[in-house]
């Protein structure tokens, strides 16, 4: 493993902490810049890993909800994202853990435009896609998606941490409070189960 | 390198691809990619598979969002309205008229007991007049309700049908302490016992607020 990220030595030195320790002390703005700053990955988190865009927001509303409330008693103790993210999984387990829970994500055809305007995913060579490479890209998100609900919820939790929000191994085995080799692990294990279940794309 | 090598890397190479390794595990699988192509083939397809998972294309939340989430933390910091509490209702307000109104139906069925059971017996001491003539309804052991209807003349009425009328006639503010059974007045709690009077739902807000005085409970939540 790579050693220790200097930025996590001093939490005290993140910006994100220290907009914190200001809505600690009753600054609203603090709180609002917050949000503006991590609403939409929260809510990004949230739909990639519930399937459902509306749910999504609710959660991500939540989180900032229990944040808020969190504020009085706060003490940095790791980066704010980190702190952000652990309980974003949490709510979004707390979600998929929920015997009601089935949220299948819309299919293609029943999309509203205002998702579907979106930048699709690039193929390496779209000329080597035959037909309609758009349409392929969408096939493929669709797929993608499709295996990110077959994944266990803590091997999807730590792909998506560290391929969609570009956290480190260490910044995500924190948020899901569990060790950097076991995020190795699952990061693997997750890519693994992508990967086979892509070769028709690859 | 082997083909067993190359297994035995497998693992290794989504942190490798992800830059996780520590120098001393990164220099060996960088030199065995550039020379096995197997490797680095399966170094490109997973690379495009990273590539893929991170570019999924992310949605935009809507404009219902932040709102709902500023309506959620004003919902947190406005003082919640205190859940109704039989305490706070003030039952000295409202136990008044419902005592009266008791009272009065106690009453009309305390006289219809007492006329049912002496039938010779002079009329209660209901001043004459506050009753109604002709009465409403007539009450009698053998027929729970009968229809009014004017008294034929040749007909005894002198017992039954002023004693009858008093229900519909007394008005609570009428009512006076000495209109009232002398049971009653000696032990007021039997009012509470009357079946008729533990029906009314005010009469039971207020046996709970009792019982809960009796069982101690002095928290106020």
């Amino acid at each position: 493993m790579k050693p220790v990220d200097a930025p996590l030595a001093d939490p005290a030195s993140d910006p994100d902490v220290q907009l914190m320790l200001r809505v600690r002390s009753g600054d609203a703005d603090a709180f609002r810049e917050l949000f503006e700053k991590h609403g939409r990955s929260i809510v990004n988190f949230a739909y990639h890993f519930v399937g459902n865009r509306q749910r999504a927001e609710e959660i991500a509303q939540d989180v900032f909800l229990q944040i808020f409330r969190a504020a009085p008693r706060y003490e940095p103790t790791a980066k704010f994202t980190t702190w952000l993210y652990r309980i974003a999984t949490n709510a979004c387990l707390n979600e998929v853990r929920r015997p009601e829970h089935r949220h299948p994500r819309r299919s293609l055809e029943h999309q509203p435009d205002d998702e579907r305007k979106r930048a699709e995913i690039a193929f390496p060579d779209p000329k080597a896609i035959p037909g309609d490479s758009a349409l392929a890209g969408r096939q493929l998100e669709a797929k993608i998606h499709e295996v990110l609900d077959k994944l266990p919820p803590n091997q999807r939790a730590a792909l998506l941490m560290s391929r969609v929000d570009g956290m480190s191994y260490l910044e995500v085995a924190e948020a899901l409070e569990t060790t950097e080799s076991a995020v190795k692990s699952l990061v693997f294990r997750a890519t693994a189960t992508m990967r086979k279940e892509l070769t028709e794309f690859l | 390198m082997s083909t067993l090598d190359c297994a035995a890397i497998g693992e290794e190479l989504v942190a490798f691809l992800d830059d996780e390794l520590d120098d001393d595990t990164r220099r060996p699988i960088a030199s065995h990619v550039a020379t096995c192509l197997v490797c680095r083939r399966e170094v490109e397809r997973l690379t495009l598979v990273r590539r893929w998972v991170g570019d999924l294309p992310a949605v935009e939340p809507s404009a219902a969002f932040a709102a709902g989430l500023w309506d959620k933390i004003a919902a947190e910091t406005t003082p919640a309205t205190p859940a109704p509490n039989v305490r706070v209702l003030r039952p000295w307000r409202w136990a008044p008229p419902a005592l009266a109104a008791a009272a009065v139906v106690a009453l009309a069925f305390s006289t219809l007991l007492r006329t049912t059971e002496s039938p010779t017996q002079a009329p209660p001491a209901v001043a004459p007049e506050r009753v109604a003539a002709p009465a409403p309804a007539v009450r009698k052991p053998d027929a729970p309700v009968v229809a009014a209807r004017p008294a034929p003349k040749d007909e005894p009425t002198g017992e039954e049908a002023p004693q009858v009328a008093a229900a519909d006639a007394l008005r609570p503010e009428d009512l006076r302490p000495e209109d009232l059974p002398p049971e009653l007045l000696e032990q007021p709690e039997l009012f509470l016992r009357l079946p008729v009077v533990r029906r009314l739902e005010t009469l039971e807000h207020i046996d709970a607020v009792h019982n809960s005085h009796d069982d101690g409970d002095g928290g106020a939540g």
